[in-house]
């Protein structure tokens, strides 16, 4: 029977599992060997054991390398990769992260015209709407958990719509911080999320005027561990890829790229849906392990393509890991 | 203060240095209304949790012999179960991984406590839809198995949940409407709708 204010599935728990606490409560009180255990643990020194331990690994989450507290550095890195073990177990069929690393070729081109070209294209497209917008990301990135560090596809819908963010995904990978699960009916396959959206404060009052637009990204980039250019760079992600913005909003985002003294030009390479474009990225090592953060864009049609990280180094938590090597990657559709 | 090797009014119990025995009788008070007020919730945990009586008396005897000789981290009040929850846990994870400690108490007592908890595994009644629930439920993975039966069985609430689990409520929220979902999928599968049967 249901009790009161609990949910109904509790029921039939306590019926699958059928022991009756007051029953046992009743036999054990009866017993000989209630009192006969008291007594001959009272009886033992009481000194100092250890208690049992298990290897309880953190969860870590997509991004987690991007994600990880201000204030990690190489030793919590290293802490978690004690945790969480030194060899990768990658699940059938999953390529490894050096393997799915794209190739690049050089471009005569320079950064500045690329990301400027990519900034008119922009420009000229009509603004998106909000209650319309969906895309679909399929993002593939290192986990950990209760077991050694696994390789994992996911494919995540998204969806952009006047009460917020929202993904669905067929996993059930680990929640960012904000995001909240939401009911589906029960003949349908995986989650629905209602996604954290730490951008959405900035989309709303992005200017369109690309020295604006830096001077408001750059005002908002107060983390003292992450370098300024890679906040930047970061957001500028964020609100490219998930977000409806005017044409002009586009346009200033991908010069405001061009401005940042720290974005490089990776090269001309072809993304995981087979589609050219160009990478861009900067790196950092304030999570403790050096990532370029890139991006791929068409700049003849303005066009986010893909996000990765890129691990340039190795790191301790991955010794078998050939760099580079990718650790998460997105790519839009 | 009393050496080492002295007995306590022919009390078999050794002191440690900085062990007065005052500080002994109250801690022993103090272990027995913990034992009293718990014994019974860890046994019916390790019941549901293991697959034999012999499994579930190890994991009783031993939770609380951890909580013997670590008295002084276990919290005061309510959250004293919690903590003995979470040593029961740890207990079991070793277990299952092969890892049993050396038996430190007498077969006579062990014994003692394999009966009873036998006597108990015998009389498990899960109801007319007996087999097909547990078969529902044991396809569950332990993970998911495990926080249904924390919330619904030792009803405890997801705070609490959270104190056993060591992670964070909002994890906790997570995992148990997960779990929840998987197991009404299950039971459908079996013939049992959830909504209806309610």
């Amino acid at each position: 029977m249901t009790r009161d204010n609990e949910h109904p599935i509790d029921d039939f728990v306590r019926r699958a599992v059928g022991v009756d606490e007051i029953e046992v409560a009743s036999v054990w009180s009866a017993s000989v060997a209630k009192q006969a255990l008291l007594q001959e643990i009272t009886s033992m020194s009481p000194t100092t054991t250890r208690e049992p331990q298990t290897n309880t690994r953190p969860t870590l989450r997509r991004g987690w390398l991007r994600r990880l507290p201000a204030l990690a550095g190489v030793a919590a890195v290293i802490a978690a990769a004690l945790l969480v073990g030194p060899a990768l177990l990658l699940t059938p069929d999953a390529p490894s992260p050096a393997e799915l690393m794209l190739s690049y070729e050089s471009t005569d081109r320079s950064l500045s015209d690329v990301l400027l070209q990519a900034a008119a294209a922009a420009g000229s497209a009509p603004a998106e709407d909000a209650q319309a917008t969906t895309w679909r990301v399929e993002t593939w990135a290192m986990t950990g958990g209760n077991a050694p560090a696994q390789m994992r596809p996911e494919v995540r819908q998204w969806w952009r719509t006047p009460d917020g963010l929202y993904y669905r995904a067929q996993s059930g990978d680990p929640l960012e911080v904000g995001d909240e699960l939401r009911d589906l009916p029960d003949d349908v396959d995986g989650e629905l999320v209602s996604a954290a959206d730490p951008y959405g404060e900035l989309a709303a009052r992005l200017p369109s005027d690309p020295q604006e637009a830096a001077d408001f990204l750059a005002a908002r980039a107060t983390n003292p561990d992450i370098p300024d250019d890679v906040e930047v760079f970061e957001s500028v992600r964020g609100l490219l890829d998930s977000h409806a913005l005017s044409g002009e909003q586009r346009a200033a985002l991908y010069e405001v790229l061009a401005r940042l003294e720290s974005t490089e030009l990776v090269g001309e390479t072809v993304d995981r849906a087979g589609r050219t474009g160009t990478a861009i990225g900067v790196v950092s090592d304030h999570s403790g392990a050096t990532i370029r953060y890139e991006l791929i864009i068409d700049p003849a049609w303005g066009k986010v393509l893909a996000f990765q990280e890129i691990l340039l180094e190795p790191m301790v938590a991955y010794p078998n890991m050939q760099t580079p090597a990718v650790v998460e990657y997105m790519t839009y559709f | 203060m009393l050496t080492p090797s002295d007995p306590i009014d022919g009390d078999p119990l050794c002191l440690v240095p900085g062990q007065t025995k005052r500080s002994i009788r109250e801690g022993r008070t103090r272990f027995e209304r913990i034992y009293e007020e718990n014994s019974h919730l860890i046994l019916a945990y390790a019941l549901r949790r293991t697959d034999t009586a012999a499994d579930a008396s190890d994991v009783v005897a031993e939770t609380f012999l951890v909580a013997w000789r670590r008295l002084e981290d276990v919290p005061e009040g309510e959250r004293a179960r919690l903590w003995l929850y979470a040593t029961a846990r740890r207990v079991l994870a070793n277990h299952y991984r092969g890892k049993r400690r050396a038996r430190e108490l007498s077969e006579r007592v062990q014994g003692e406590v394999l009966r009873t908890a036998a006597q108990l595994d015998t009389t498990i009644d899960t109801g007319p839809d007996g087999d097909a629930l547990q078969a529902a439920f044991s396809r569950l993975k332990d993970d998911d198995q495990e926080v249904l039966t924390l919330v619904g069985v030792e009803q405890l609430d997801r705070d609490q949940v959270a104190e056993v689990l060591g992670g964070s409520r909002a994890n906790v929220r997570v995992r148990l409407h997960r779990a929840r979902r998987r197991f009404a999928k299950e039971l459908k599968k079996v013939g049992i709708d959830p909504q209806r049967s309610t």
